[in-house]
């Protein structure tokens, strides 16, 4: 049973509060993503799961235990390292070997279960090198066999891919999700990565200044964010963002005017969100944005046309052959169905019953 | 620009070694010419001034002494420098600060004002003239330096194999020996080498603190350094014994040596 | 206080006394003048030497690194023994500028014998700049260096826009490590003069005062003095471990 739960978790050091009142119920061989950018609480949260930290308030269970007081050894965790944290006197095979010596498991099985791991992460040839004559990749692989060979209760992962250059980490985020879906092993995976946590994640926690701002499975945060911040994370290009208002349903920005479904209301301060992807060129005069192109930015396999009215950057995904001129006022044009609705002061999504 | 460089250096190196060179070949020139102006460069070198020195004058008692005090200073130094180090390096409370303050004032304090204490204190203990004092008081004295230096190291090593240890199943103790002493070796032997250093030269403290039986070499040596010029050759061969092990850690530990003089300056 | 046990209060007497001896105060002038020349030139010495070794190739540099060290490691002691020996009367110096037609007696005068301790702190004191500012050239970011090379920069300026700037944190270390160690001169100028012609330092006043002269409470006197001017010196090293110390949090 590894199902993991946080209970109002609360850390606070002195005046700062790092941690404030998270309770996330993590079902068995779940993986989880605690996904924000630096200083949002995540790595604080998972490191009082390994036991690394004392909450300052709250319960963590993990299965039916009340683990608040156990040391990181008798929480029967796995923790694979942001740099690793490979033992640099000894090599492959006996750091992939330590957790079995030291937690006194017979020395009879050793042996299988270190060969097993190593062959799981594909490091069979160097288990007799030393950490430094490994590069950056192999390295990371041996901090995850040294999680596998034990078998634990839970993995908790600590940014692993942000020390990879951009190509392996695309490689080993595969491996990561095929070990994890293999093994079955609950598993808390810190990263500010929207694109791992997308990728890994059957669902994530979005993070932001101690507080999680949304749990929801990569689709429900993508699709139907709860409020600015997730919104505006979440997505690459990010979701363009228009400050604006609505008078009579209709909102108001410059160089936009777009009728929003239902009936018509009054709102001022609000933020138009629209996906680049859900923005297309519109014919002559039509379109819900109309304003000058800034730039063109072509990727291959699709291309990106940025405007500015108003000063803010509104970006638009449209087919891979599109060209255009800077400087020539274009049209942009959604479906009434992809628009979001944020209020500006609080953040808070604006959900309308009737919409 | 580079020729200019070469031609300072060994300006540079021919001016700091100078002495000491002059002062071996003294010690292996007779009397007559160790003093002959102008100076004699070709000469039958002997080695008889050593033999008298180390054979007549009984100088293997001071480098036995030496070599007791400096043992026992830089075993117990270490000892208590490691452990209060890592913790110093791991705690950052202000406690360790406060700590870290008084450790600085100390290095800083001039000999001679611990001197008088210390040497009223051994004398109403009955340990004056003892290796016992010297090992204690050099021990009080290079411990504020030997934290410093030792939680220099133990910074630089990451608090993440400790925790992985942790996790893996250690101990906070079982993940300090497994994972950490293995590692810290490097700074250990620099830490030991300049606490080495500190109690070999010492020279002050057994001057007043010991009268016949525990005096060490540079004690010794200033005594010979005395006015008469009979004497001076035998002085050259004590100068130079005692700095042959300096030479050879020189030679061995350069490296260590360079780091271990910098990392104040990088870190302070 | 006395060896022999008596306990009188003197309370500030010592202290009075001390601050009027006219020894104490030509100690204390002395052991300035002393830091005042020292400091400058142990720093501009090692500086050029740390650059022209920043010129040579790697492998040459441990052999002049090894020669440099040698005035600092050697046990102070017989350093400066070594070193006195060139300087006697007879000593090849003393020699070799009367072949050029300069006699000087290093213990005949006060300007001599005050050179003489001088020159030889130098001496001694050197290697510590000339390893720590190499060790700080080192570090000084290429970037920034390269950026000054294509803008038109010659070396002097390379020297003052870049170099220097990035050194200021270690020539202060230095400043205040050499002062600690200026005002604590002791070792060098016992064996070298004893204290006499105008070479008496602050310590040397005070181990005369306590040992020779047996006037113990007014060594002690002394010695807090000394400890006190110490403390002084130290505040801004203190203040700036303070900060390193908060940024560990």
């Amino acid at each position: 049973m590894a199902r993991i739960r946080l209970c109002n978790l609360t850390k606070r050091w002195g005046q700062v509060v790092g941690v404030n009142n998270v309770s996330i119920d993590i079902a068995d061989r779940e993986f989880l993503v605690l996904l924000g950018p630096s200083g949002c609480g995540k790595t604080t949260t998972m490191r009082m799961v390994a036991g690394l930290e004392d909450p300052s308030a709250g319960e963590i269970w993990i299965g039916d235990r009340l683990v608040n007081d156990l040391e990181p050894r008798d929480r029967d965790v796995a923790m694979v390292f942001q740099s690793y944290g490979l033992y640099a006197h000894l090599t492959v095979y006996e750091n992939i070997r330590f957790p079995l010596k030291v937690r006194g498991v017979p020395a009879s099985e050793h042996d299988a279960r270190v060969r097993r791991a190593a062959r799981m992460v594909e490091l069979d040839g160097l288990l007799d090198r030393k950490p430094k004559q490994l590069s950056g990749g192999q390295r990371q692989r041996v901090a995850l066999a040294r999680a596998i060979v034990r078998e634990p209760t839970c993995f908790l992962m600590d940014e692993p891919l942000s020390n990879l250059d951009a190509r392996l980490r695309v490689s080993t985020r595969a491996e990561i999700k095929h070990l994890q879906r293999t093994l079955a092993v609950t598993t808390i995976y810190v990263t500010h990565d929207q694109v791992e946590a997308m990728t890994l994640a059957h669902r994530v926690a979005v993070m932001d200044r101690g507080a999680v701002r949304q749990l929801g499975t990569p689709t429900e945060i993508y699709d139907d964010p709860a409020d600015l911040f997730v919104a505006g994370f979440i997505g690459s290009p990010a979701m363009n963002l228009i400050p604006g208002d609505v008078v009579g349903g209709l909102f108001r920005a410059e160089g936009v005017t777009a009728r929003l479904p239902g009936a018509p209301f009054d709102r001022p301060g609000v933020v138009l969100g629209i996906r680049a992807e859900d923005l297309r060129l519109a014919p002559e005069g039509e379109g819900q944005i109309r304003h000058a192109v800034y730039s063109i930015e072509p990727l291959g396999d699709s291309t990106l046309v940025n405007l500015r009215p108003g000063g803010t950057l509104v970006t638009a995904r449209v087919a891979k052959d599109h060209v255009g001129t800077s400087g020539a006022i274009v049209g942009l044009a959604a479906d009434p169905a992809r628009l979001y609705l944020f209020d500006a002061r609080s953040g808070a999504r604006i959900r309308r019953p009737d919409a | 620009m580079t020729l200019l460089a070469w031609a300072f250096l060994v300006l540079f190196a021919v001016y700091s070694s100078f002495p000491f060179i002059w002062t071996f070949l003294t010690s292996i020139k007779q009397p007559v010419d160790a003093f002959a102006l102008p100076p004699v460069w070709l000469f039958d070198p002997t080695l008889a001034h050593y033999a008298e020195l180390w054979f007549e004058r009984g100088f293997a008692s001071y480098l036995w002494n030496t070599a007791i005090v400096t043992a026992g200073t830089v075993v117990i130094s270490i000892s208590i420098g490691a452990v209060a180090g890592y913790a110093l390096a791991r705690y950052p409370g202000p406690l360790g600060f406060w700590l870290l303050m008084l450790a600085l004032v100390f290095r800083a304090l001039p000999r001679m004002a611990v001197l008088l204490p210390f040497y009223q204190i051994s004398r109403a203990l009955g340990l004056f003239d003892t290796h016992v004092l010297l090992i204690l008081v050099l021990v009080s004295i290079n411990q504020p330096f030997t934290i410093w230096m030792m939680r220099s190291f133990f910074m630089t090593i990451p608090a993440d194999i400790e925790e992985a240890a942790m996790v893996d199943g250690c101990s906070r103790l079982g993940a300090f020996l497994r994972a950490v002493v293995p590692v810290m070796w490097p700074g250990v032997i620099t830490t030991s080498l300049f606490t080495f250093l500190l109690a070999y030269n010492e020279f002050l403290m057994p001057l007043i603190l010991t009268a016949t039986k525990a005096q060490t070499l540079p004690v010794a040596i200033s005594q010979f350094g005395a006015e008469d010029i009979r004497f001076w050759s035998l002085s050259a061969a004590g100068a130079v014994s005692i700095t042959l092990p300096i030479v050879v850690l020189i030679l061995m530990f350069q490296g260590r040596i360079v780091d271990g003089l910098v990392q104040g300056a990088v870190k302070g | 206080m006395t060896f022999r046990g008596e306990w009188r209060w003197a309370g500030l007497d010592n202290y009075a006394f001390t601050l009027d001896d006219p020894d104490f105060l030509r100690s204390l002038w002395f052991t300035l003048l002393f830091c005042a020349v020292t400091i400058p030139a142990k720093i501009l010495i090692g500086f050029v030497s740390a650059l022209a070794l920043q010129r040579i190739t790697p492998t040459w540099r441990a052999v002049f690194i090894a020669c440099a060290l040698l005035p600092f490691i050697v046990t102070p002691v017989v350093g400066t023994l070594a070193y006195s020996w060139l300087f006697r009367d007879f000593g090849i110096i003393t020699w070799l500028l009367q072949e050029i037609g300069i006699t000087i007696h290093w213990l005949g005068s006060d300007l001599a014998s005050r050179a003489l301790v001088m020159i030889h702190f130098v001496w001694h004191g050197t290697p510590f700049a000339t390893v720590v500012l190499f060790a700080g050239l080192q570090s000084v970011p290429k970037d920034e260096i390269e950026a000054a090379i294509v803008d038109g920069a010659s070396f002097r300026h390379r020297l003052q826009a870049v170099i220097l700037p990035h050194l200021r944190t270690l020539f202060v270390f230095l400043a205040l490590m050499m002062v600690m160690d200026g005002y604590r001169v002791f070792d060098s100028i016992y064996i070298l003069t004893r204290g006499v012609n105008g070479t008496e330092s602050v310590m040397m006043y005070n181990y005369r005062i306590a040992i020779v002269e047996n006037a113990v409470s007014r060594g002690a006197a002394v010695a807090v003095l000394t400890v006190i001017g110490i403390l002084v010196l130290l505040v801004p090293f203190l203040v700036n471990t303070w900060r390193e110390q908060r940024g560990l949090r």
